[in-house]
């Protein structure tokens, strides 16, 4: 692993660095994520939003899908701190279980986008030739397709279970993670470590496994942390349009339909769901910014002629 | 410079064909197939069905379909809906110009916003400017375009009673130029303020890589005015990343479309999608996809001509 590689050559580096243990990757990549003061406040957003729709149960009484005609569109007020919606449901509660859904699905599609992503370039970048050509041309093929139209219609087709609606919108993000990892895995190949590692007589699986894809891997972090801010919006978008998951249950797309009919008689109604997912956006953006900063290969570090890719 | 085009476009054709085939092998592989809506009519009979599937040729093997459906197509005869048994051709001839109308308006005003910030911030970095902008550009990038949309309505029409919520035009007015700008602006503001913001940051990040070349301290160094050194010799050589960027991200122009044309009631090619897909009117569906489908291919070729006219090393790479 990279680690090994470059703790085996002990670089002149400035003493002061001699007296502490090398620093690994991720220990260094944290610390220089600290540094970066929109990407915490971002990761501290966003987290506190995630674990609040976690913790939904014990943060606010209310059932979120108990009608109560008695109470509805209510704007903001100390006992409904977000109002309450057409049915007399309390937004604020509707809108952490929303969380949950809405990043659950965000997050699980882009690992399947990232898993497929990286098998892909992985593959057409150490293999090349014939392989290479044959993926990259699905990749293009994919890139043509406009995006929303297929999803919707693959949502009409196959129904709209989160399971499926994850499956969909995973299945449509993968193609820029895998030109990632095979654009890294091209300049990778040729290294000296990977030399090194053939000449042991390590496999190709283990090559690819064990030596590229954590040299790999920054871009690809980067790239993924960024597509879940997407995939939240592909999930809103088509929930929006009555395709993504289905109400009763509540997601902050589909909340934003609803709204739709109240806009003159209760603006809030559409101001906090679509205000939840701004800020959740914004927040995975500058996470995704922070990340990138950190993971930047012009590090001042004298990893020289290592070829990491940042 | 023909010879690329004319290289570019014989590789079009192919994607534009493994496209329709797939979408028609995806719609023939659906649950029930074509003939299920008429599952649950009573007074359809087996026979009425079995004629159908003879009559829409759908007990032909699938290759033989989809060969009878393309020469169709290229014949002009796409069909009749399902739906409102309308011929498909001309469902979409009506709503195709309300589109291109709107993605057009919405690209010059998305390129008249980014240009000019992306150029100011970048000349003039680090200052206050700058960082309004630049907060600014992030913060659209990550705005729902549904949400805005419905804020802007709540806004400007429900609250102001300024624009009209929705339409192309004042039902049953006479055609006015101002009435349909009236209705453009909302619909047009929604869709280009994401891509106005993404395209800032790029075309920034583009312009600060040029600004600091120094053939462009040359420029300055013999006289030039700062509007001579971008307009002669920094725009064009940093709208190449901005190019990029833009035909990758043309295909989802339409899905912005979409969603804009759900939201404000606009007559067009997106929402008529939403509208088959919701009642799966398969050709419908069909003619859609295939025009979005080459609409974007002929965007990317354009695409192409205009990467090629900016940096001359691709015309004879």
């Amino acid at each position: 692993m990279a680690r090994t590689a470059i703790a085996a050559r002990r670089l002149p580096v400035a003493a002061t660095r001699a007296a502490r243990p090398a620093e690994g990757l991720w220990r260094l990549t944290w610390r220089r994520f600290c540094a970066h003061r929109l990407g915490l406040a971002g990761l501290a957003v966003v987290g506190s939003i995630a674990l609040a729709s976690l913790l939904a149960p014990w943060i606010t009484p209310y059932d979120p899908n108990k009608t109560n005609l008695d109470a509805m569109l209510q704007g903001p007020s100390a006992a409904h701190p977000f109002g309450t919606d057409e049915l007399g449901r309390d937004l604020f509660t509707r809108v952490l279980y929303g969380g949950r859904v809405s990043l659950a699905v965000g997050v699980l599609s882009v690992a399947l986008a990232v898993t497929i992503g990286t098998s892909a370039g992985a593959l057409a970048g150490y293999y090349g030739g014939r392989l290479d050509n044959v993926l990259m041309r699905v990749v293009d093929f994919m890139i043509s397709l406009p995006s929303l139209f297929v999803l919707i219609l693959l949502a009409t087709l196959y129904g709209t279970k989160p399971a499926t609606i994850v499956l969909v919108i995973g299945g449509l993000r993968w193609m820029g993670t895998a030109r990632l990892v095979r654009a890294s895995f091209l300049s990778l190949r040729e290294q000296e470590f990977v030399q090194a590692a053939r000449c042991l007589g390590a496999s190709s699986g283990r090559i690819i496994v064990r030596h590229l894809l954590p040299n790999a891997l920054g871009p690809v972090i980067v790239a993924a942390s960024l597509g879940v801010a997407g995939a939240i919006l592909a999930e809103s978008s088509l929930s929006f349009l009555g395709l993504g998951i289905q109400p009763p249950m509540a997601s902050w797309g589909n909340m934003l339909r609803n709204a739709q009919d109240q806009l003159l008689r209760a603006p809030w109604t559409a101001f906090f769901p679509g205000l939840m997912i701004f800020v959740s956006v914004l927040s995975i953006n500058y996470v995704g910014d922070g990340l990138r900063d950190a993971l930047d290969a012009r590090r001042p570090l004298s990893r020289s002629g290592a070829g990491e890719t940042g | 410079m023909t010879r690329y085009l004319v290289r570019r476009l014989l590789q079009a054709i192919p994607l534009l064909l493994g496209i329709t085939l797939v979408i028609f092998l995806v719609l023939r592989a659906t649950p029930g197939g074509p003939l299920s809506l008429y599952d649950a009519d009573p007074n359809v009979t087996a026979e009425d069905l079995v004629r159908l599937r003879h009559q829409l040729g759908l007990d032909q093997p699938v290759p033989v379909q989809y060969v009878r459906w393309l020469w169709a197509f290229l014949h002009g005869d796409w069909g009749w809906s399902i739906v409102t048994k309308r011929p498909v051709l001309q469902m979409v001839a009506e709503r195709l110009p309300n589109t291109l109308v709107l993605m057009g308006i919405a690209f010059v005003a998305t390129l008249a916003l980014a240009i000019p910030a992306a150029v100011l911030s970048a000349t003039r970095q680090y200052s206050l400017f700058d960082h309004v902008a630049t907060t600014l550009a992030f913060a659209g990038h990550s705005l729902p375009a549904f949400w805005i949309g419905l804020l802007l309505i709540a806004l400007f029409s429900v609250k102001l009673h300024w624009l009209p919520a929705g339409g192309m035009a004042t039902l049953g007015a006479p055609f006015s130029v101002l009435d349909r700008l009236r209705h453009l602006i909302l619909p047009v503001l929604t869709l280009s303020l994401y891509d106005a913001a993404h395209y800032t940051r790029y075309l920034r990040a583009g312009l600060l890589d040029v600004l600091h070349q120094e053939y462009v301290r040359t420029a300055y160094a013999k006289g030039l005015s700062e509007r001579a050194v971008i307009q002669g010799h920094v725009l064009k050589n940093a709208a190449i990343p901005l190019v990029t960027v833009i035909m990758l991200d043309l295909p989802q122009l339409f899905s912005g479309a979409l969603i804009t044309e759900t939201i404000f009631a606009w007559p067009g090619m997106g929402r008529l999608f939403w509208e088959a897909a919701g009642r799966v009117d398969y050709p419908v569906l069909m003619g859609l996809f295939t025009v979005a489908s080459a609409l974007v291919i002929l965007f990317n070729l354009l695409g192409d001509v205009v990467y090629a006219w900016l940096d001359p090393r691709i015309r004879y790479g």
